[in-house]
């Protein structure tokens, strides 16, 4: 705007090469009408110009029906230009009043009160004001000094919709509906090279946009803000003030209440046009303790790429950081519920568009998800992680892990990173229920489809009594011990080789071909196979509160599949050993739940004479199950009458559970099961 | 027969048999929509109830025709062929313990997600999820937790799907099941909900 202003005083204050006719009365009356005046920066439509003395003063009249510029994106229509005294001590020119009215104009009507001081080409001052701007009147000062031009604009309340660049500039960004309204204090200084320095400062108000999605939208802001800029051979240089400090801003998946939370940005920096890149030598971004952030960066304007950067980011509470900026870009994962206490400060460098290291420090984090999946207390850690070459060591402590029930006891776990490799330096030992896990190998690969993470452990002397206790199981004795070779986590799905020996009822249970899948939906899946080798029963028995039995017992358990952890199907057989050292008995209550178990009709022992026995013998006790959905078939040892044996029993009185019924409904079978672990049978 | 016969009609007359055996597998379509309208209508509450009674005019989907299609051909192939397996009248199980707890988490989620699909911010795609189709419908504010919500959603959505083809003993049927339920979304929608037809032009209910 300053440019056309300044053309503009050229043509209709300085017509030095213009042919002019004079009439002479009373009082001396210039008058110049030219049909057309061409310059290279524009034309001139029929210029009338009069300039009439009064008394020691001058009173100009100049009217013109047109100007139009390549600069101007419409022409300037029936321009007039008037000033009562014009005093002229040539070639020194002043009007201290004049007003200059537009018809029309790329700003639209105009009616502007303006004075003029010329003293020569190189030492004039021209002000202005009431210039209609953007819905607002403006006003300032022209003033040239020597080879110097100076510009300062005020302008109060400029809508941001009929700025037409910014209009356009925010409309390239995709924001159709930007609105607001701008005061600014504009400063400028140059030559006839252009301009050398700028200052703008001024507020923001009732700031809003959004774009077609709604998905980068801000309603209500109000901000603070100051540029300084100085060119120097065709570099700029200079800085940026930002104060954010009401209204709301959602710039997908984030939202920022800056009422709640103002933010302070401060930009350092130069621009350099060849390379088009913008380098900040300092950078300072404040939002109290959601993040505060400083450091350097370059920017490649022409990608919109951010190339080098050297960040220092703190995050003095990460309950805050969490909510406003973590959450939200985790929706979707399993860590978008989470509540996060604590601090942490990190550092990050970036060249030529790639990463090239991060270092990470949390002090007293304590994690929890609020869906109870899992929990962290006392985190405490220092990672390093370099983009070349072998990174420092970083380390994790921690005073306590659960995962679902499960708690684990305080830990240090020691690794290293290389590119997005992970691995660990020396064995994880973690306590565990009375005993504890060793993870010798512990690797995370990050790659395009998720982690594939690999790791091996082993597992020893785990009191079996407090798991169960935990897990809210009937508490069993015994103790765990195991080994997972190698397990790997990749595609959502976790697959465990190896065994995990569970000693437990003075036999051993082992747990192979491990597969959980899906861990993070709704509905995981566990598949794996069991093997139970040598079990006393009258352990076991004790330990479900079913009636008593003596012996030992094997099984296995095939094809296993929990849903939801839930069993889904399974095929399972548990049954005598053939070479069982221990004294098969069986007690009248164990009798009735097995013939419940079988048959769902309690009272078997209905004769007084059986009941006058407190234990039966038995010869081999087998129980069959296939569970498929809601459909389960039960067996046991063939019986010639087409019936199978759950009990086949020996010597006198003998007593046989005999099984009839071979399908049955899984959810019953589970009530019956349930209702003999909660009641017992009373044998009368 | 000549041998050039035998040699192209045998395993043509293998493939013809295979093909029955096959098609003989074909999915039960009325049953998966009874139980989709049975989600349906309990995730979505009483006022559902009453909105389901008019099915809509659109023309059955692609997959139905095909499904339709192919039971027709097993119908014939099973005339000419004796010992084609008759097709057996199948249920949908949806009552496993994945299904139970993915219905129960929807439900309870409902409630917060109605006043997203009122205000048309939130719709049912014609893919068997929701999607967020106007953010600018609901306040900046909440905009986060409409975008938490849909994406549970659509977490349970996919479960779903997968767990009643899994429940069932096919896992194979999971795109014919989230073809079903997308269908009857749309029809059990609420009156105010936005719906998407299968051509992709969204309508509000």
């Amino acid at each position: 705007m300053y440019r056309t202003i300044f053309f503009l005083s050229l043509f209709l204050l300085v017509p030095q090469s213009l042919a002019a006719s004079v009439d002479e009365s009373s009082n001396l009356t210039l008058e110049l009408v030219v049909g057309q005046l061409e310059h290279e920066q524009g034309t001139i439509e029929k210029l009338q110009l009069s300039l009439a003395a009064e008394d020691d003063t001058w009173r100009l009249q100049a009217r013109v029906d047109e100007v139009s510029s390549p600069e101007l994106e419409k022409p300037l229509k029936d321009l007039q230009l008037e000033c009562e005294h014009v005093r002229i001590d040539w070639p020194a020119l002043a009007c201290e009043k004049a007003s200059l009215r537009l018809a029309d104009s790329p700003w639209g009507r105009q009616e502007v009160d303006a004075a003029l001081d010329w003293r020569s080409a190189q030492d004039w001052q021209l002000s202005f004001s009431g210039l209609k701007y953007a819905g607002d009147k403006v006003g300032g000062q022209v003033a040239m000094a020597g080879e110097t031009w100076q510009l300062q604009v005020k302008a109060g309340a400029l809508q941001v919709q009929r700025i037409v660049p910014l209009r356009q500039a925010l409309r390239d960004a995709g924001l159709e509906s930007a609105t607001g309204v701008l005061s600014a204090d504009v400063s400028a200084q140059g030559d006839s090279t252009g301009v050398q320095t700028l200052k703008v400062a001024g507020t923001a108000r009732r700031l809003a946009w959004s774009d077609a999605e709604g998905l980068q939208a801000a309603e209500n802001l109000r901000a603070n803000y100051a540029v300084k800029s100085k060119n120097t051979d065709g570099h700029w240089s200079g800085n940026l003030q930002l104060r954010l400090n009401s209204g709301e801003l959602y710039s997908d998946p984030v939202f920022l209440d800056f009422k709640a939370q103002p933010l302070n940005l401060t930009l350092r920096g130069a621009y350099q046009p060849a390379s088009k890149r913008l380098r900040l030598d300092q950078f300072s971004l404040d939002a109290g303790k959601v993040m505060q952030a400083n450091g350097k960066l370059v920017l490649d304007t022409k990608r919109l790429k951010l190339r080098d950067a050297a960040v220092q980011l703190k995050l003095s509470d990460l309950d805050k950081t969490y909510a406003v900026l973590l959450q939200p870009l985790l929706i979707g994962t399993g860590l978008d519920d989470l509540e996060v206490l604590g601090s942490a400060e990190a550092r990050v460098a970036l060249k030529a568009g790639e990463l090239v290291s991060a270092d990470l420090q949390a002090r007293q984090v304590d994690m929890a998800d609020l869906n109870g999946g899992f929990a962290g207390l006392g985190i405490e850690a220092d990672v390093h992680w370099r983009g070349v070459g072998e990174s420092p060591a970083s380390r994790i402590d921690f005073e306590n892990v659960q995962l679902g029930k499960l708690d684990f006891g305080a830990s240090r776990m020691r690794f290293n990173t290389r590119g997005t490799y992970f691995y660990l330096l020396e064995p994880l030992v973690i306590p565990f229920y009375e005993g504890r896990v060793v993870v010798n190998d512990l690797t995370w690969l990050s790659t395009e489809s998720g982690p594939d993470a690999g790791f091996s452990l082993l597992v020893s002397d785990v009191s079996l009594q407090a798991l169960s206790r935990a897990m809210e199981w009937p508490e069993m004795s015994g103790a765990i011990d195991g080994e997972i070779p190698r397990a790997r986590y990749a595609g959502e799905e976790l697959r465990v080789d190896g065994d995990i020996e569970i000693r437990a009822f003075d036999g051993r249970m082992l747990l192979r071909g491990l597969r959980l899948q899906q861990l993070t939906s709704a509905a995981p899946v566990l598949e794996a196979e069991m093997e139970l080798r040598r079990l006393d029963l009258a352990k076991l028995t004790k330990t479900f509160s079913f009636g008593r039995i003596r012996g030992r017992l094997n099984g296995e358990v095939n094809d296993l599949q929990l849903v939801a952890w839930e069993p889904n199907r399974f095929e399972a057989r548990f049954y005598s050993p053939e070479d069982d050292d221990l004294p098969h008995k069986i007690s009248q209550r164990a009798v009735e739940d097995l013939t419940e178990l079988g048959n769902g009709v309690p009272g078997a022992l209905a004769s007084p004479f059986l009941r006058f026995f407190e234990e039966f013998s038995y010869d081999r006790v087998e129980l069959k199950v296939a569970q498929r959905g809601d459909r389960a078939r039960i067996g046991g040892i063939p019986h010639e009458n087409g019936g199978y044996y759950l009990v086949k029993g020996s010597g006198i009185p003998r007593i046989d559970v005999i099984g009839r019924n071979r399908d049955v409904a899984w959810s019953s079978l589970l009530a019956r099961l349930k209702s003999i672990r909660a009641d017992g049978i009373a044998v009368e | 027969m000549t041998m050039m016969q035998r040699m192209i009609g045998w395993p043509l007359m293998a493939l013809v048999l295979a093909s029955c055996v096959t098609i003989n597998i074909y999915f039960p379509e009325a049953a998966a929509e009874e139980a989709a309208r049975t989600i349906v209508r309990d995730v979505l509450g009483k006022e559902g109830e009453s909105n389901g009674q008019a099915p809509e005019q659109d023309k059955p989907q692609s997959s139905v025709q095909n499904t339709q299609l192919l039971l027709i051909a097993a119908r014939v192939l099973d005339a000419l062929v004796p010992s084609a397996h008759a097709a057996a009248p199948v249920n949908i199980d949806i009552s496993s313990p994945a299904i139970k707890r993915l219905r129960a988490s929807m439900s309870r989620r409902q409630s917060q997600l109605d006043p997203f699909y009122r205000a048309g911010a939130v719709g049912f795609a014609n893919n068997g999820n929701v999607t967020i189709r106007d953010a600018s419908a609901v306040g900046l504010r909440d905009r986060g937790k409409m975008k938490k919500l849909v994406a549970d959603e659509n977490r349970d959505r996919a479960a779903l799907y997968r767990e009643i083809a899994r429940a069932n003993g096919h896992p194979e049927w999971e795109a014919d099941v989230r073809n079903t339920f997308a269908r009857v979304w749309r029809e059990e929608a609420r009156g105010g909900y936005w719906v998407q037809s299968p051509q992709g032009s969204w309508n509000r209910k």
